[in-house]
């Protein structure tokens, strides 16, 4: 019974030993500083989490509105702090749950919200002065709707939307490499992102809108040296956008949020984090000049890897999501999400969504982890590791780079290739056993003897029949013209170019459905109406 | 084992629906390919009809179908359909992605065999269609 593997997660090999010896070039001042002190490794705050513990979330979406909205209640009750919102692919694709892709797929997955009435039934009896809210879409075009339809509930119930708080994560570059609905044209998406930006710091200043994302690409399966690349490479990319619109850095740069990965590797999870700090404070610095210290300092989103979660002997899943929180927390997360432990199979149950809210609490209030920032501060092997994973992150930066930046290396299919190379090279590490994952390369057992696990009763069939019922009774009910109205005015908005945010909330408030707001701004800026050309803009709106 | 009876076996991974997650089906093209196989993909957002019509089309001996956005249950049993509408349904067909256990005998009975979930050794997965094509040439 011996070691197989001997390197990081992202192949750096790990030596035998770590002394004074490989950190003796690191200056304490110049390199770490303290928490709350540029370049921000050990935190972005003093004394962080015996000031304010991280935001609990677990992203939550069940088959209707109404069994989302009782399990946030729910969670709130178990003391989730932070809201985290998906919804079902159809929502993530914007297309409305009778078109003829979708349709099959309605509910599949999570919860659909095609129209304001869904999202206002998910969020009934919750009032969001007291809540934090994620909307943890994978697409732009969904962050966008999804965060229109939010300010349209909030508008609705007479809130102040400048007092709403949360984030949207708002990421082009890593919905499109990662194939998360990445059926939007990438220059109607970045334009998305920058709206998101620009009206989130105009009008809703406790938002996040800046939020690149590299949680999917990292289910894809690349390393964290490469995601450590990708998030920055977004991050500037968005932040060039968001000034050529006209805004100053240090107005968003604030609020900037990276979602990140809390891989099973658990010095290299705690390593990327306070890596990603330094790097992002670094170009914050002497690429934009900023000049606030809070515009050098980024906050992380954790989001435990669903891809280490295995559905042979699911039980095991506590001790992996486990890790991943501590790593989270020990690296100075802000918010962190954890998975359930039937991640594997489908929506999480009460019971695997209880177990993992406790897994935070444990870490929080039992372990002592939180009791003092960067506990691990000084630690040969992490600091070690923590400036490596820069110099590897930096090179490969420089590389595309070199390519002609970001942009330049998606359209030429280098990154397509690099992503479709790990995704192969990770499978080929577990078959031939140079990596081990219990229960399913090694220590394996009949599945007869595994502990069951519950599992969750999906009634998807009544799921999806009400839905339809529910978008026929809508669009039969609703005020053709009123609709129509704020239809034209959005594609006029979009054949000008302009910040197309305040036009869709007020489509929304007019009856408006996802696939008819997201098909009139693609008409708009000259795309056709249905990404999947399978059918075209309604008769009614005939302008 | 690539060549079957002769000939090479040809294969079309197909992935029907919205959802996005592709890794696995991914993995498999290049396994099948490792293994000698002719492999098509189809990428992403295919219907049905889509599947049937490139599967006849490129005269593959099986359709692989992957299904990570729990929609096997009208896909699966409709490629079926449409393969015997097209008088197509000597052609195998194998499943596989988020698959329920209680869902498989269901897909079996229709002649969608296979099913495999996560974690399911590549060489399981290569030696049963093997299997399925031997019997099919046969």
């Amino acid at each position: 019974d011996c070691l197989k593997r001997f390197e990081t997660e992202s192949g750096i090999p790990v030596k035998d030993l770590y002394s004074p010896e490989d950190i003796k070039d690191i200056d304490y001042n110049r390199d770490l500083g303290n928490p709350g002190e540029y370049p921000y490794v050990r935190g972005p705050y003093k004394g962080m989490y015996r000031k304010m513990l991280w935001l609990k979330g677990l992203v939550t979406s069940c088959e209707t509105p109404r069994l989302t909205n009782e399990r946030f209640k729910k969670q709130i009750k178990e003391g989730q702090t932070g809201l985290r919102l998906n919804s079902d692919v159809n929502t993530h694709a914007c297309i409305d749950p009778d078109h003829p892709l979708g349709i099959r797929e309605i509910a599949s997955n999570a919860c659909p919200h095609w129209a304001l009435p869904e999202l206002e039934e998910t969020f009934e009896d919750i009032p969001f002065e007291d809540i934090d809210i994620e909307l943890a879409h994978g697409g732009v075009h969904s962050a966008f709707t999804m965060f229109c339809q939010l300010l349209g509930v909030a508008e609705k119930r007479g809130e102040n939307i400048a007092r709403l708080r949360g984030s949207t994560i708002n990421c082009p570059i890593g919905s499109h490499v990662s194939h998360q609905y990445h059926n939007i044209p990438l220059p109607l998406a970045k334009k998305m992102n920058t709206d998101i930006v620009e009206f989130a710091t105009r009008y809703v200043p406790r938002w996040h809108p800046t939020v690149p994302c590299i949680y999917y690409p990292q289910e894809c399966g690349i390393t964290s040296v490469q995601a450590l690349a990708l998030v920055l490479l977004a991050a500037v990319a968005y932040c060039q956008s968001a000034l050529e619109r006209g805004l100053k850095f240090d107005e968003f740069a604030p609020r900037l949020v990276f979602s990140l990965t809390g891989e099973i590797d658990f010095f290299e999870t705690i390593a990327k984090m306070r890596a990603v700090r330094r790097m992002w404070a670094k170009i914050a610095k002497d690429r934009f000049q900023a000049s606030n210290s809070t515009s050098c300092c980024v906050r992380i989103a954790l989001r435990t890897a669903g891809d280490t979660l295995m559905a042979q002997q699911p039980v095991n899943n506590i001790a992996r999501i486990t890790i991943e929180t501590m790593a989270g927390i020990f690296g100075g997360a802000q918010s962190l999400d954890s998975a359930s432990l039937d991640e594997p199979f489908g929506i999480p149950t009460d019971e695997a969504v209880t177990v993992s809210m406790n897994i935070q609490h444990i870490v929080a209030h039992e372990s002592g982890i939180p009791l003092t920032p960067d506990p691990l501060g000084g630690s040969y092997y992490l600091e070690w590791l923590t400036s490596k994973l820069e110099e590897k992150a930096n090179k490969l930066i420089r590389e595309i780079e070199g390519m002609g930046g970001i942009y330049a290396a998606i359209d030429s299919g280098w990154i397509e290739d690099l992503f479709k190379k790990e995704k192969i090279e990770r499978q080929k590490e577990i078959e031939e056993k140079r990596r081990i994952i219990v229960g399913v390369n090694e220590y394996v057992i009949p599945s007869e003897e595994e502990i069951p696990i519950p599992r969750y009763k999906h009634d998807v069939q009544e799921a999806r029949e009400q839905t339809l019922a529910k978008l026929r009774k809508f669009k039969q009910d609703r005020n053709p013209e009123k609709t129509r109205e704020s239809l034209r005015l959005l594609y006029e908005g979009a054949e000008r170019d302009e910040n197309l945010i305040r036009p869709a909330i007020e489509a929304f408030k007019a009856d408006a459905t996802i696939g008819e707001v997201i098909g009139i701004i693609r008409e708009g800026q000259g795309y056709s109406y249905d990404s999947f050309n399978m059918i075209r803009r309604p008769d009614f709106l005939n302008f | 084992m690539s060549v079957v009876g002769g000939k090479k076996i040809r294969i079309l991974v197909a992935k029907p629906g919205v959802d996005g997650h592709d890794r696995g089906a991914v993995i498999l093209c290049q396994a099948f390919r490792d293994a000698g196989w002719e492999v098509i993909y189809t990428g992403l957002w295919q219907t049905a009809d889509m599947i049937v019509n490139a599967a006849i089309a490129e005269d593959v001996d099986v359709i692989a179908l992957s299904s990570m956005g729990n929609t096997h249950l009208f896909y699966f049993p409709e490629v079926m359909r449409l393969l015997k509408e097209r008088k197509a349904e000597d052609m195998c067909v194998v499943g596989g992605g988020i698959i329920p256990e209680e869902d498989k005998p269901q897909l079996e009975k229709v002649g969608v065999t296979g099913n495999f979930g996560p974690g399911t050794p590549v060489g399981v997965i290569i030696d049963h269609i093997v299997e399925r094509v031997e019997r099919r040439r046969s």
